[in-house]
């Protein structure tokens, strides 16, 4: 909810009505967050809009949640009055998520403006959420967002740069202990600390590490340091994952896992490293994620569309045992006849139908036909009262030449097809041979056999049903990714009028 | 919506198997033969004409 930006552009006359309708909505941390801008916007409005963030201020301090009551300070903000908490044991900086200032020192006393966007606080995940990582509680009390370029050697293209931007949440838990839960954008992360047994930095031309340069571009929250605006950070992260020990679970146990190793420098203003730190990172599936941000209902969406993928799959067998079943063949009889092109007439084999409906399959065929040249036979159907009741027409051709690519040669000598009789009865085939034939004869073979039917129709559901698995799938990593997804979500703040400089 | 997606996905199943099984068993995609007598003028698959339970015509 943008609301600042949507108020900054309505008649003043309305300004408090729209407000007060936002908060009457629901939106009531978006509208704290927007009392600022819109003091600068309309700075006639000072002492009403002051009324209502000290109304506001007062109910949203009571809803504040934290995860160690015990051990966690809540304040108000000394710039914006918006109420905080201040829960981790080394932080020595808070940064406001509503103002974007210095939550514990006045702007004007320490030359420190505001971080020139807004935390969407009313994201899928924002500061003061909660998020279950196996078994333990922790609670988001800071988030940063960094941006930069991230370099990898690859053996066939050398080093390849590209672009990247990720964002990393501060998580604490009832123990006061730190780690980061990272979205790149794809992904989710844990990280930890941990302490390698020979800690040191990478090369930054070692090939089996993934080396990222980045620059701070937003930050909320509290923080063991002052996070300065476009600070810079170096990373190296080890390509290749190694098994270490686990974080002791809820209930005591100890266990390794998979994680993937690196290590992050701080640069100071003067561009010299000021803190190294060693991280071990896993990613976590789509599916623990949703269940350690307790979205239940994405959790059954996805379920759901997993188990119509699943069901869709069984579509694929039931179809492939229809028509094998409907394909299971029967009687069969072939004559083969020596056909001239004037032939009238000729017998081939006879048909015994017994029911109505009967679908058989045929195939006709000619063998000796030379090279350059077509023929035509006319294949029919006598009733056993010797009335014409079916005919069709076959062209069997053999053509070859030599052209840019050397000799070629192409033929058609078969055609198949299905026929269905609908009166029992006794058929003869008669086969014509067509006169404007331009080979003399040919070899004529028919080949009939019962029970056989035409398999595409059971091809086109076949590949139906693969469409709709994989719009299954696609709907399941979309319900997946989109309700997972803990990147950061900015607003622009109101600029207008005002020398906003970043934090310095 | 939701109550009815296992619904819509039972009927959707038994439609994918179930109609290329009719289609099959009703012979559509096969050329019908009439029985004699019948007048109905028919086309093969090259473009032939023919009457069921007649002479040919059209050749």
């Amino acid at each position: 909810m943008q609301i600042a930006q949507r108020l900054n552009k309505i008649h003043p006359d309305k300004l408090l009505g729209t407000l007060q309708s936002h908060i009457d909505d629901g939106h009531e941390q978006a509208a704290l967050q927007a009392i600022p801008d819109l003091q600068l916007g309309f700075p006639q409005f000072q002492n009403e809009l002051e009324q209502i963030r000290g109304k506001l201020t007062a109910k949203l301090r009571d809803d504040i949640k934290v995860i160690d009551p015990q051990s966690a300070s809540v304040f108000n903000c000394v710039n914006c009055g918006g109420g905080l908490a201040k829960q981790c044991r080394d932080t020595v900086h808070v940064i406001c998520h509503y103002c974007g200032q210095d939550a514990e020192h006045p702007a004007n006393d320490i030359q420190l403006d505001r971080w020139n966007k807004a935390l969407d606080l009313e994201a899928n995940f924002t500061i003061g959420d909660f998020f279950s990582y196996q078994g333990v509680q922790w609670q988001a009390v800071g988030v940063q967002l960094f941006s930069g370029r991230v370099r990898e050697y690859d053996s066939e293209d050398g080093w390849e740069s590209s672009f990247s931007r990720y964002t990393s949440w501060w998580m604490l838990n009832e123990q006061r202990e730190l780690a980061w839960l990272v979205d790149d954008g794809s992904r989710r992360y844990w990280s930890e600390k941990y302490l390698p047994q020979n800690p040191s930095v990478p090369d930054a031309k070692d090939r089996s590490f993934e080396h990222g340069e980045w620059e701070l571009e937003f930050a909320a929250g509290e923080f063991s340091y002052q996070p300065r605006y476009q600070e810079k950070h170096h990373s190296a992260e080890n390509k290749r994952s190694s098994v270490l020990p686990a974080p002791a679970a809820a209930d005591g146990g100890q266990s390794k896992q998979r994680y993937y190793t690196s290590v992050e420098s701080r640069l100071n203003d003067q561009g010299k490293v000021s803190e190294i730190e060693f991280f071990k990172s896993r990613m976590i599936p789509h599916t623990e994620v949703l269940g350690g941000l307790g979205q239940v209902s994405a959790l059954d969406d996805r379920k759901r569309w997993s188990n119509s993928m699943r069901l869709l799959f069984v579509a694929l067998p039931l179809l492939a045992a229809t028509a094998f079943t409907l394909n299971r063949g029967g009687d069969t009889s072939l004559e083969t006849v020596a056909l001239a092109s004037n032939d009238k007439e000729v017998s081939m084999q006879e048909i015994k139908v017994d029911q109505a409906g009967q679908v058989i399959k045929m195939r006709g065929s000619v063998a000796g036909l030379r090279d350059n040249s077509w023929f035509g036979v006319d294949v029919g159907l006598l009733s056993s009262d010797n009335e014409h009741v079916y005919s069709k027409y076959l062209e069997f051709w053999r053509e070859s030449g030599r052209d840019s690519d050397g000799p070629w040669s192409e033929a058609d000598l078969g055609s198949s097809w299905f026929i269905r009789v609908d009166e029992p009865d006794t058929y003869k085939v008669v086969i014509d041979g067509d006169e404007q034939s331009t080979s003399a004869t040919a070899d004529f073979r028919l080949h009939t056999e019962r029970n056989k039917t035409s398999v595409t129709p059971f091809m086109l559901a076949g590949f139906f049903s693969i469409f709709l698995i994989m719009m299954c799938r696609s709907k399941m990593g979309s319900v997946s990714a989109a309700a997972s997804s803990i990147a950061l979500k900015l607003n622009q703040r109101y600029q207008g009028g005002r020398n906003n400089k970043h934090a310095s | 919506m939701k109550r009815l997606h296992y619904p819509l996905l039972a009927l959707l199943i038994i439609a994918i198997v179930g109609f290329p099984a009719w289609y099959a068993v009703r012979g559509s995609a096969a050329e019908p033969v009439p029985g004699v007598g019948d007048k109905e003028v028919l086309r093969s698959k090259s473009g032939r004409t023919y009457v069921g339970g007649g002479p040919r015509v059209g050749k």
